[in-house]
């Protein structure tokens, strides 16, 4: 897998990174891998024993959730819209699935439930988006006050357990590796293909970059946006497994407002564009990755909430400056 | 002998993976027009962008009126009185005229924006150009040669002594276009340097006094244009290569019905729109700027809605209603505005290029997966096919010259073959080699059976390739001529001269 790519043009072309023209003018799109890796070398100082293969696995279990949420928040970024209601679709899918299992539902189902409901959620918004021309930003912060909400309310802000076997059966170690980080692989491997290597990804882009102009070649817009939405409601329901699985429990809590920021910063961080049209599914794990770092030493440090979310707001803002700025210059 | 007041000397700009001007010297005096040519890629724009102030060249200096000047923005070349209209236009369909005209240059009065002052500087600008309409008006609400006019007073509203002009007349009707001549000759005698870049060489034969030709980014020759002919420019311009500018088809004859549009309507903008098209046919559509002609187009590929009406389309064989929304399956569209729905401008060639035929270029072994290599030779058959000029397959499409971009978007629809092409202007922004060109795709097009519906501003080029012809007006046909009509028949019937049909 090529790991240097977010730039699209460049994926699909032989001359990829060989060609001195786009490396000159993309600069920008090593950014994330930079960021990671000082990042990484800044913890590893910070932290003793940081850069063992236990502590690195514990790291990317925590982010598994996180970026698996990343890479649906990228496929609706990649589109140009924001999908701010993963983290309630997320609460709320696994709610319901825990509530499913709680009264004595089977495992299995309860896992599907935790899918199923989120996707269909997502469903709705790409419906309302799509169809009804409604903009993205209304329709899914509604989507997020309706589905915390509704949570809240079922839940009576109580967690609800799960079982002991659920969080096992997620949890369980294959070759060393827990099961979420290696469903993350896959999703992100998975994800990464569609996007970089099918009619359905490069529609994606096309639609990102220009409904107009997509429309006019026969791309069916309206559909592509429909997927997007919908994809990223499914992967707040696979989110919605790994975390009542670390949890052991669901509860409203999952879905704060405050964990959109997370999704959306590890997105532009990892070097998706919020304009649409750049960024693949790696560029969004990456910055999950990034982004459980900060958070972690921020933790670590004591630093209180409120500055956390200050400064991830602040490197939000710098990132997509960063963006704009890279694009400004393209557009010379 | 006059002294010339603008002098680009040794001029040179490169650009990853091209050198777009090599050594590049010219002169112009004040009270002279001077005419810029040259193929499509040649690098008229890159230099006109330098003088603008939107690129920096590589090498050479500026000098105006005798004194070198450095001109690193556009701010910088307006202060110099350099005006620049562009090829493409870039418009706010929100804002008001005024605001687009002073966007970035609003006077302030205790600091508030000074309307007052400004709408009456805009109505005065326009007015010189001929145009009455209010600038408040929103830039929507007027036509494409009306918003033309806005971008070339917004060039006016500073008193330049250098005006530039890239292709002004491409969305002009002809009235309009003899105005902005007059205009143009009226600034001349003010004492202005105009540069005008056009690919109508009649104009430049009609407009200008001096002419100087680019090829490849070389100055290839220039002089006093009554020292030219029609064809040693388009002999400069080319290059050694042989072409035939006057393509014009033969007679043939055509096949089984493939289209039939009945009673297309839509309130106030188009009514009863109804025409058949066979297979192997070229139907013209004729009319002036803003007889419909554009929305009837949209209308057939559900860009714009309906209100009322069907669209059959021959399907294996059979008349087949086809619902607006579906349409697009089986034509081919290529639009009048490229930027905003004919390119994804950030993207590479070869995402462009392949846009409409995606599902056929994947592997015959995984559903759904591009195979890249099919992909790269389909890819470089039509860049070759259409002879683009670029770098490489992966270079931006927004990095190519207004003419490329036009062959980029042509290219992906013979890629994908349709069985029905609609084509607004489609030689729009093209040299004259490249017009010939399309002309004889087109005829090639129709001879492997597609069935084309060409709208053209041109008559001579409507007239070169149509087999049968459709006259609008005021959104309505009013009359449908065959092969045989002349030219002062159609030009009569889409001003209204012919009495209307029933
Ligand atoms: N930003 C850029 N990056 C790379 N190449 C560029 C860029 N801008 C222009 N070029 C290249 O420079 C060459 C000259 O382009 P230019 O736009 O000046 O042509 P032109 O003479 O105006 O043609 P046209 O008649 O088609 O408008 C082209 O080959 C084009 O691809
Ligand atoms: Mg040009």
């Amino acid at each position: 897998m090529n790991l240097h790519n977010s730039g699209i043009s460049q994926l699909f072309s032989k001359q990829g990174a060989s060609n001195t023209h786009e490396l000159y003018l993309n600069w920008t799109r090593y950014l994330p891998y930079i960021v990671l890796i000082v990042v990484f070398i800044a913890v590893s100082f910070v932290v003793p024993y940081f850069l063992t293969v236990p502590n690195i696995l514990s790291v990317l279990l925590q982010t598994s959730s996180l970026a698996v949420l990343a890479i649906g928040q990228a496929a609706v970024l990649i589109l140009g819209g924001i999908d701010l209601s993963m983290p309630g679709v997320m609460a709320l899918g696994a709610i319901f699935g825990a509530m499913y299992m709680e009264s004595g539902g089977n495992s299995v189902i309860g896992g599907l439930v935790m899918i199923l409901v989120p996707t269909t959620l997502g469903f709705i918004n790409g419906v309302s988006i799509s169809y009804f021309n409604m903009i993205p930003f209304v329709v899914t912060m509604a989507m997020q006050a309706i589905t915390i909400g509704a949570a809240t309310m079922i839940t009576n802000q109580i967690s609800i357990p799960v079982s002991q076997n659920f969080c096992d059966a997620i949890l369980k170690k294959v070759i060393g590796i827990p099961l979420p980080i290696i469903i993350m692989l896959v999703v992100a491997l998975c994800s990464q293909f569609v996007m970089t290597k099918t009619y359905f990804g490069r529609w994606l882009y096309s639609a990102g970059t220009s409904i107009p102009t997509s429309k006019v070649s026969g791309i069916p817009t309206k559909r592509v946006v429909l997927a997007a939405y919908t994809f990223a409601g499914m992967m707040g329901g696979v989110a919605a497994i790994i975390m009542t699985s670390r949890l052991y429990a669901a509860s409203p809590q999952m879905g704060k407002d405050s964990v959109a920021m997370d999704i959306i910063a590890s997105a532009a961080v990892g070097g998706v564009s919020t304009m649409g049209g750049v960024g693949t599914a790696l560029n969004a794990v990456v910055g999950a990755i990034i982004i459980t770092l900060i958070s972690n030493v921020m933790n670590m440090a004591n630093v209180s909430y409120y500055l956390t979310l200050v400064i991830k707001g602040l490197i939000i803002i710098a990132f997509v400056a960063i963006d704009a700025n890279s694009r400004r210059k393209l557009s010379r | 002998m006059t002294v010339s007041y603008l002098k680009m000397e040794g001029i040179a700009k490169f650009f990853p993976g091209v050198q777009a001007l090599k050594d590049v010297t010219f002169e112009a005096a004040k009270g002279e027009i001077l005419g810029l040519i040259g193929a499509n890629g040649a690098g008229k724009s890159t230099l006109m962008n330098i003088l603008g102030g939107n690129l920096q060249p590589n090498a050479g200096r500026i000098l105006i009126d005798g004194k070198e000047v450095c001109i690193d923005s556009p701010t910088a070349a307006a202060n110099h009185g350099i005006a620049f209209v562009h090829q493409e236009m870039a418009m706010l369909p929100t804002m008001s005229i005024t605001d687009t005209m002073y966007i970035s240059s609003y006077p302030y009065k205790r600091g508030l924006i000074d309307y007052k002052k400004i709408h009456q500087n805009c109505r005065s600008v326009l007015k010189r150009l001929g145009c009455n309409f209010d600038p408040r008006e929103k830039i929507r609400n007027i036509s494409p040669g009306d918003q033309q006019m806005v971008e070339i007073g917004r060039a006016l509203l500073h008193n330049p002594q250098i005006i530039i002009f890239d292709e002004p007349t491409s969305s002009l009707t002809l009235r309009e276009k003899d105005h902005l001549f007059d205009v143009i000759r009226s600034l001349k005698n003010e004492g202005a340097v105009i540069i005008y870049i056009s690919h109508f060489l009649d104009e430049v034969f009609n407009l200008c006094d001096r002419v100087m030709v680019l090829r490849n980014g070389e100055t290839v020759g220039g002089g006093q244009l009554s020292d030219y002919t029609y064809n040693d420019i388009v002999k400069m311009m080319i290059g050694s290569k042989e072409i035939d500018t006057y393509y014009s088809r033969s007679e043939h004859s055509t096949g089984e019905e493939i289209m039939r549009v009945e009673g297309l309507s839509r309130t106030g903008i188009i009514h009863d729109i109804s025409f058949s098209l066979n297979k192997g046919e070229v139907l013209g559509i004729w009319g002036q700027l803003g007889s419909g002609r554009t929305e009837v187009a949209r209308a057939l590929v559900g860009l714009d809605p309906i209100d009322s009406g069907m669209i059959f389309i021959n399907i294996d064989g059979s008349m087949t209603p086809v619902k607006q929304s579906e349409t697009k399956k089986y034509i081919g569209m290529i639009t009048e505005n490229r930027r905003k729905e004919g390119l994804l401008l950030p993207m590479s060639v070869k995402n462009n290029m392949s846009l409409a035929n995606l599902p056929k270029l994947t592997k015959k072994s995984i559903p759904f997966v591009i195979d890249p290599k099919l992909e790269n030779s389909q890819v470089e058959k039509f860049v070759s096919r259409m002879e683009i000029k670029i770098s490489s397959p992966s270079q931006r499409v927004e990095t190519l010259s207004g003419g490329n971009q036009q062959k980029v978007i042509i290219g992906r629809w013979l890629q994908k073959n349709p069985l029905i092409y609609i084509m607004d202007e489609p030689t729009r922004g093209l040299d004259v080699g490249a017009k010939a060109d399309i002309r004889r795709i087109i005829s090639e097009l129709a001879e492997q059976g597609a069935g084309i519906l060409v709208i053209s501003s041109e008559i001579e080029e409507i007239m070169s390739i149509s087999d049968r012809y459709i006259v609008m007006k005021r959104g309505g046909i009013v009359n449908e001529f065959g092969g045989k009509v002349t030219r002062e028949e159609l030009v009569a019937a889409a001003t209204g001269a012919l009495t209307e049909k029933e």
